[in-house]
């Protein structure tokens, strides 16, 4: 009997992982939302009206933030990274920042609207708001986590992170950006985050053509083939952060052994900079978003992690070379 | 029906777990039965190997009802496929001095294709290649238990008959396969109502770039 319940349990976790690229890949199919099927008309009809506009004033550069696995939708990031988000926008006033993008659909689409668990993905998001360290919420990260396998799998990555270069351009062009000035785009990617934004790097550089820069925070980042489109991967990270770590475990074109990935690559031509925050723990606690936790000079982690990432992007939005950003981190 | 489907149900189970009694229920089940279980078996394991490899039918945008259609040719194509190499295992067998009669043979190796069934799974992100290496492992040692029962001989015997049809499909398939192959590959295209050559690495391509050019275009593609 023990035995049939966990057998059963196994096949359903498994089932469901096998259903996790069905969204991405029957979306690109147009086999829902007819209205919206991905194509190269489309793209270049979205280009047009983008250029058929006249040029605003710009900012200095642009930051999309991909918020980590915990996030639900868009517009309901997890509740800790609002302060993070709003000391951010004081930190860079030269950059617009948006945070409209739900990386782990490729429509933009969060779990609790639109949906066939709707309603499912709703009740356990009132759970996690009553108690956000429970086991049922873990369900959302566990939906999203599949999501970055999705996007690292050379299989379906192409689709998915095709359909996240186009929600962040759709963003990009809500919040101003003028393609034709190609000023700098940053694609901030908290945990799973920093994967979805590497793989949606390849897209948005074909797109813009506009120097594509990646904050990672504590990301969780594969030998993706958006590395090659990156002007430069900054790797922000916590020296207890075994999450992020992962990464150079459980992806095989990290590892020592593999010359002439795109990650190797990325490294042996100088654009990848990994940064020590300190020793920030991933989530729970103690993570990059603690107001609490402080630094042996008083900072709190949230605030050294505000200004490591307001740093970088006063090297970029400078033009300083990118190690020098390094060293003031 | 329901009875067929628990039937099917439990050989299946008995299958992946190597079960020897399988061989006399294989060797006195009525003929048509028996073979219809096994042979709903080994559909299965086809249709779920192409649903395992379906980001291709996707990425080329198959319509859903075409889709489900090009599932049930991979079935019936995959059946095939496995009646030639029962009839190669079966020719060794018998040039090795084994008796059993080709209707046993082709059931016990119909039956070894039990673990593909779970080739669905290779659809998950990023471990499913891996998951689809173990599924052909299994298979392949579920295939050889199968006739090591059924020619009551060792391992490496069976290993070694199972093998050498093996070689034998690739050889066949050198020789006189390539007919067969374009036939396999118009019928998908038919069944699916596509050339089916679209790869994830074309996506990029057919996407216009900033200077307001579709490379796709200006490559000829």
């Amino acid at each position: 009997m023990l035995v049939s319940l966990i057998v059963g349990v196994l096949l359903i976790i498994l089932l469901a992982a096998a259903l996790a690229p069905l969204e991405s890949l029957g979306w690109y199919a147009g086999w829902y939302r007819t209205d919206e099927v991905p194509d190269a008309e489309r793209m270049a009809g979205e280009r047009e009206k983008l250029l058929g506009k006249a040029a605003p004033p710009q900012a200095a550069a642009y930051m999309v933030y991909l918020s980590g696995i915990g996030a639900i939708s868009g517009t309901s990031i997890p509740e800790e990274e609002l302060p993070f988000l709003e000391r951010l926008t004081a930190r860079i006033p030269r950059v617009v920042l948006s945070h409209d993008v739900f990386p782990y659909s490729v429509t933009n689409t969060g779990l609790t609207v639109h949906r066939a668990f709707a309603g499912l993905w709703r009740r356990i998001e009132e759970l996690r708001l009553a108690r956000p360290s429970g086991a049922l919420p873990m369900l959302i990260n566990m939906r999203n986590l599949l999501q970055v396998l999705v996007s690292a799998d050379e299989r379906y990555g192409p689709v998915m992170n095709f359909g996240v270069a186009r929600e962040i351009i759709r963003s990009l062009h809500e919040h101003g950006y003028d393609l034709r000035q190609r000023r700098p785009i940053v694609v901030l990617g908290s945990s799973g985050g920093g994967q979805m934004a590497v793989g949606a790097a390849l897209f948005l550089q074909h797109v813009t053509a506009a120097p594509i820069y990646v904050i990672s925070l504590g990301g969780v980042i594969a030998s993706d083939p958006g590395l090659d489109a990156l002007t430069h991967l900054y790797h922000l990270y916590g020296t207890h952060d075994k999450i992020q770590a992962l990464s150079d475990r459980v992806f095989p074109g990290r590892w020592p052994g593999a010359v002439g990935s795109h990650w190797h690559r990325a490294v042996a031509e100088g654009r990848v900079t990994l940064v020590a925050l300190g020793p920030f723990e991933h989530n729970l606690k103690e993570h990059y978003f603690d107001d609490a936790a402080r630094l042996p000079d008083g900072t709190t982690y949230l605030n050294a992690t505000v200004e490591a990432i307001g740093e970088v992007v006063d090297a970029i939005v400078s033009g300083a070379p990118a190690r020098a950003a390094v060293a003031a981190a | 029906m329901l009875q067929f489907f628990a039937t099917v149900w439990e050989v299946f189970w008995r299958a992946l777990a190597l079960d020897e009694q399988l061989l006399v229920v294989a060797q006195s089940a009525p003929r048509g039965a028996a073979d219809l279980v096994v042979v709903t078996i080994v559909f299965l394991a086809g249709a779920a190997q192409l649903l395992g490899q379906s980001a291709v039918l996707f990425l080329n945008r198959v319509r859903p009802g075409r889709f489900l259609a090009s599932l049930l040719l991979g079935g019936a194509v995959y059946l095939f496929g496995l009646l030639v190499w029962s009839v190669l295992i079966w020719l060794i067998g018998s040039a090795a001095g084994f008796s059993a009669s080709f209707d046993l043979v082709a059931r016990q190796v119909g039956l070894g294709t039990a673990p593909l069934i779970f080739s669905i799974f290779v659809l998950i992100p990023y471990a499913g290649p891996f998951i689809g290496r173990i599924l052909s492992v299994w298979t392949l040692l579920v295939t050889v238990g199968m006739l090591r029962f059924t020619y009551g001989t060792d391992f490496f015997t069976a290993l070694l008959i199972v093998g050498a049809g093996w070689l034998a499909v690739v050889l066949l398939n050198a020789l006189v396969g390539r007919p067969i192959r374009r036939l396999r590959t118009q019928l998908f295209r038919r069944v699916a109502d596509s050339e089916l050559n679209a790869t994830a690495q074309d996506l990029l391509r057919s996407i216009p770039t900033a200077d307001g050019a579709a490379p796709g275009v200006s490559e000829g593609r």
